[in-house]
């Protein structure tokens, strides 16, 4: 046996052994190289073995196992020992490889004159059928008509007598374009100058109608003169050709997972937009020298998990946000947020090339939201802890220990704040009078203003209690309409919790919820946004399945509604809906106030009878129940008879607004903020009844809160002024309109996303302004 | 919940091998004959249908085993099998290797070379190993080592998983894991340096 290559010495069993005790002993210590000096220090001969052992071991580990490959490599070439001797004109001169889709020869065109190398394919495919033929005769048509400098040509087909369709192709000398741009050791610019013109094929390939569906590093050749050639259209399929149960089967099985886009992944025709994300994944590839996935297994269910799923790690290494950018926009799960063509994709590279600023931009937190519902449709709470149950008895044991003893401390703790915060209030209580007649508000306030100022000395013992009281307070100052107060308040209670209970807890949740929202409900959209959605994220893989599950979702999906993502916040808040319900039951009152967002989702949809159903059930729950407040009552009431005035039921509309406004006088006085939207409300009904004097006074009357409150730049101020502002056009006062709509459209467009319909509603009026003059 | 068996294809074949994991040497060798002439064919009637080609040696022995055995298979026969494979997949390929060889010193034709193939999942980076090579550098292992070496035959030549390993030498995956390390870092050094 050793007679076939001689050279290795012969192992003595005892050095063996001891030398794998030191590469054992090396492998699993924290620290190598000690290990490596204790070798040299008791065993020298073995050192320089151990070494080289680990090296290997390192690169094995990292990169794969050459020696696998090669057993795979011979399996491969046993296949080729009966190759054919002709395919077509074609003289077989040797087999170059074997895809996918069939066994690929280098041929000969036998010539005297002159000799042509041809790469020829044997096509396995699974239909024979006279149509199947028909139609790949046509493929080949249109394949061979595309001619471009950087796609290998297709120079004939034919069919063996046994009906196996054959294609040949220009044969192309050259190597892989993964392999050549190590080899020439290209910086990442040149990597990408050099990928541009794949992208030109691509884009080339798509004008004509024609899909690649297998872009990889292997179909991807420079040759020898450096130029790029896309090869292997053998499974292109025209797009007007489209038949996607028949195809699509195949392309799942026998293409490599790494470069199949989720859809083909799942077995959906192949688009324009697959072949992006397969160019997305080779420029992965190019960039960092792996690939974006790592397929453990090839099982069905692991390949569509990790595609469909798992988002591609980021590049690394410094000024990679651009690039990971743009392969994150190639690679986009959903096939519609990824680049439209290849051209773009080529534009986006070539504008990081310029250095100029890149289109792509990651996924908005909103976006992160949709997918989550989509993905998880009832959170993920209830799922790991099944996955927890499952596991075995043991571990069940030792987690419901562990979830007793978290209880117990929770309930200790929460045990203290109680006593605490009830003494602290007892204490307050016991301050101001509660005699006094002034309004409630008044009263309120006073009372929070000093139990605000006596917080900093009381309960120092507990940072996490004095957090809970500082956010119940702000909580308290914002339900009365005194944001800035609350919003502050709100704030160092998070920026206790962070750092008394750690980034991923359940009060940094609940700071982020609230503080979220608070913040949102004052227009400060911006910085409510990425709060509002971090919360609702660790909720739905964190916490349990739960009422504050699904005041999060309410709370974005308000948000997304404010934004003018109307359909979104829809989907979001019937989620929330939903949530409610399967938590506390189908009659819940807790669902009135997703009920009441939803209302106005649908009213900003234009479905009026959908969206005054889902007001008027949130106020039969609001009336019905005794948690509920009469100024939530009021709000949603103020919704209703919006909805009521635009189907053109002014009656009702009034009615209603006139019982919302009464409701929020008595709880807040005529001259609180809160107040103020009612009163435009108010005024639109007014208005559209034809008594414009009085509409206006109401208008000006909220306009007037605001100035007062010195928030004239807030986006909630903006909402008013425009309502001022559009009657005042409607009148051709143009002059008048002009500061308070420009005023307005300078909030809005700080605060909301540009080509948002809620935004729109602020352009158009502005637009009106400038055609008057 | 019953379940219902149907009689295997080839009672023969899982009476060998039931007998063969029992310590059966006659039956072993059918049992191995059986297998390599089934490899082989496998190998050549894929060139002839022209499936999907690109052979894992686990693709094979997979595919001979659904092929040879019955449902009735237990899964100690199962590894069982897999390990007479892997035996039979590592002198298939030798076999190949060296008749290959014999071509190249007979009529001078230039053989097949991993790295000058293009246009296809290629294993050109790895190019220089031979399988001979590496299985002249196992028998050395066997010399000095004799488990780790049967377990290295079965990642390689059987596709083994590294617990499927472990199960048909009856040793914890923790042994097998180790072994299997060790063994592939000494043959990747025996391998790499020069001769």
């Amino acid at each position: 046996m050793a007679g076939d290559r001689a050279g290795i010495a012969p192992v003595n069993r005892e050095e063996f052994h001891r030398l794998d005790q030191w590469f054992q002993r090396a492998v699993n210590a924290d620290d190598q190289a000690s290990v490596i000096a204790a070798c040299r220090i008791k065993d020298p001969a073995l050192v320089e073995k151990l070494e080289s052992m680990l090296t290997v071991d390192k690169r094995q580990s990292q990169s794969g196992d050459p020696l696998q490959e090669a057993v795979a490599a011979e399996v491969d070439a046993g296949l080729d020992l009966a190759a054919p001797e002709r395919i077509g004109p074609f003289e077989v001169v040797r087999r170059l490889g074997a895809g996918g889709m069939g066994v690929v020869y280098l041929c000969r065109r036998s010539d005297p004159d002159f000799e042509q190398l041809v790469a020829v394919k044997r096509l396995a495919m699974a239909g024979d059928s006279d149509f199947a033929r028909k139609r790949l005769m046509m493929e080949r048509r249109v394949l061979a008509s595309l001619r471009h400098p950087n796609i290998a040509q297709l120079i004939d087909g034919g069919e063996l007598s046994d009906g196996t369709p054959w294609v040949a192709m220009e044969y192309i000398d050259g190597q892989p374009i993964d392999r050549w741009v190590k080899q020439q050791k290209l910086d990442r610019r040149d990597r990408v100058r050099c990928f541009l013109s794949l992208c030109d094929a691509v884009q080339f390939a798509h004008r004509n109608l024609v899909v690649h569906r297998d872009i990889k590093a292997a179909n991807v050749l420079i040759d020898t003169h450096g130029q790029l050639k896309l090869l292997d259209f053998g499974i292109a399929k025209l797009l007007d050709n489209a038949e996607p149960n028949e195809t699509a089967l195949t392309v799942a099985s026998t293409m490599t997972p790494h470069y199949a886009s989720p859809e083909q992944i799942r077995g959906e025709p192949a688009t324009p937009a697959s072949d992006v994300y397969s160019l997305g994944v080779l420029l992965f590839e190019l960039l960092t020298g792996q690939r974006p996935y790592d397929f453990p297994t090839r099982r069905p269910a692991d390949v569509e998990r990790i595609v469909c799923q798992i988002e591609a790690p980021p590049l690394g290494g410094n000024n990679s946000r651009d690039l990971d950018c743009i392969i994150g926009r190639a690679m986009h799960k959903d096939p519609t947020r990824r680049y439209a063509s290849a051209r773009e994709l080529a534009d986006d590279l070539q504008r990081w090339l310029d250095r100029r600023p890149v289109e792509a931009r990651p996924d908005s937190a909103l976006y992160r939201v949709g997918r989550l519902i989509r993905r998880h449709p009832f959170g993920t709470g209830t799922a790991a802890l099944i996955t927890m149950l499952v596991i075995g008895f043991g571990i069940t044991m030792t987690w419901q220990a562990y979830l007793l003893e978290q209880e117990r401390d929770t309930a200790a703790r929460e045990a203290r704040v109680a006593q605490e915060t009830s003494d602290f209030l007892i204490e307050l209580f016991s301050i101001s009078d509660p005699r006094e007649s002034n309004p409630a508000d008044v009263r309120a306030r006073d009372m929070l203003d000093i139990a605000a100022k006596r917080l900093p000395q009381a309960l120092e013992s507990d940072p996490l209690t004095r957090a809970q009281l500082m956010h119940v307070i702000g909580l308290a100052y914002s339900n009365l309409g005194i944001g800035e107060r609350g919003i502050e308040l709100l704030r160092d209670a998070m920026n206790l919790r962070l750092e008394h209970a750690g980034e991923s807890s359940a009060p940094v949740a609940d700071s982020r919820n609230r503080l979220g929202n608070a913040l949102r409900r004052f227009g400060f959209l911006r910085e409510a946004e990425p709060l509002l959605v971090r919360a609702l994220e660790w909720r739905a893989e964190n916490g349990p399945v739960d009422q504050d599950l699904a005041d999060s979702y309410n709370n974005v999906g308000l948000l997304q509604n404010e934004l003018g993502y109307y359909e979104e916040a829809e989907i979001t808040l019937r989620h929330a809906i939903a949530l409610h319900r399967q938590v506390d039951g189908e009659d819940t009152s807790a669902a009135a106030a997703p009920l009441h967002n939803l209302a106005l989702s649908l009213r900003r949809q234009q479905r009026f009878d959908a969206a005054a159903d889902a007001a008027a059930e949130s106020i039969a729950i609001k009336r019905a129940t005794e948690g509920w407040s009469l100024t939530s009552l009021a709000v949603t009431l103020a919704v209703l008879a919006n909805i009521e005035r635009q189907r053109g039921d002014l009656n009702a509309a009034l009615a209603y607004s006139t019982e919302s406004l009464g409701l929020r006088e008595q709880v807040f006085g005529r001259d609180n903020l809160l107040i103020a939207s009612g009163l435009v409300t108010h005024g639109n009904i007014i208005e559209a009844m034809g008594d414009l004097d009085q509409a206006e006074a109401l208008k000006r009357e909220a306009v007037a809160l605001y100035a007062a409150a010195d928030q004239l730049d807030s986006l909630r101020a903006a909402d008013i002024q425009l309502g001022l502002g559009q009657l005042l056009l409607d009148q051709n006062r143009f002059d008048e309109a002009d500061p308070l709509l420009k005023r307005a459209v300078a909030s809005a467009r700080r605060e909301l996303p540009v080509g948002s319909p809620e935004l729109e509603r602020f352009e158009t009026a502005v637009r009106r302004l400038g055609h008057a003059e | 919940m019953a379940e219902q068996t149907a009689p295997p294809e080839d009672p023969l074949l899982t009476e060998l091998l039931r007998r063969s994991a029992d310590g059966d040497r006659a039956a072993r060798d059918r049992v191995w004959a059986e297998v390599h002439h089934n490899l082989r064919a496998l190998a050549r009637s894929r060139l002839a249908r022209e499936a999907p080609v690109t052979c894992q040696p686990t693709e094979l022995v997979h595919e001979a085993f659904i092929k040879l055995s019955g449902p009735g298979v237990e899964p100690r026969d199962r590894n069982h099998f897999m390990a007479l494979a892997a035996v039979a997949m590592r002198q298939v390929l030798v076999d190949q290797a060296r008749s290959r060889n014999r071509q190249k010193r007979g009529n001078g034709a230039r053989p097949l070379t991993l790295d000058t193939r293009a246009g296809s999942d290629s294993y050109a980076t790895t190019g220089v190993i031979d399988v001979l090579d590496l299985h002249n550098a196992i028998d050395e292992l066997a010399a000095a080592d004799p488990r780790k070496a049967e377990a290295v035959v079965l990642s390689y030549f059987g596709g083994l998983t590294d617990d499927e390993v472990a199960t048909a030498l009856e040793i914890s995956p923790a042994t097998a894991k180790r072994d299997l390390r060790t063994a592939r870092a000494w043959l990747g050094t025996v391998l790499a340096s020069p001769r």
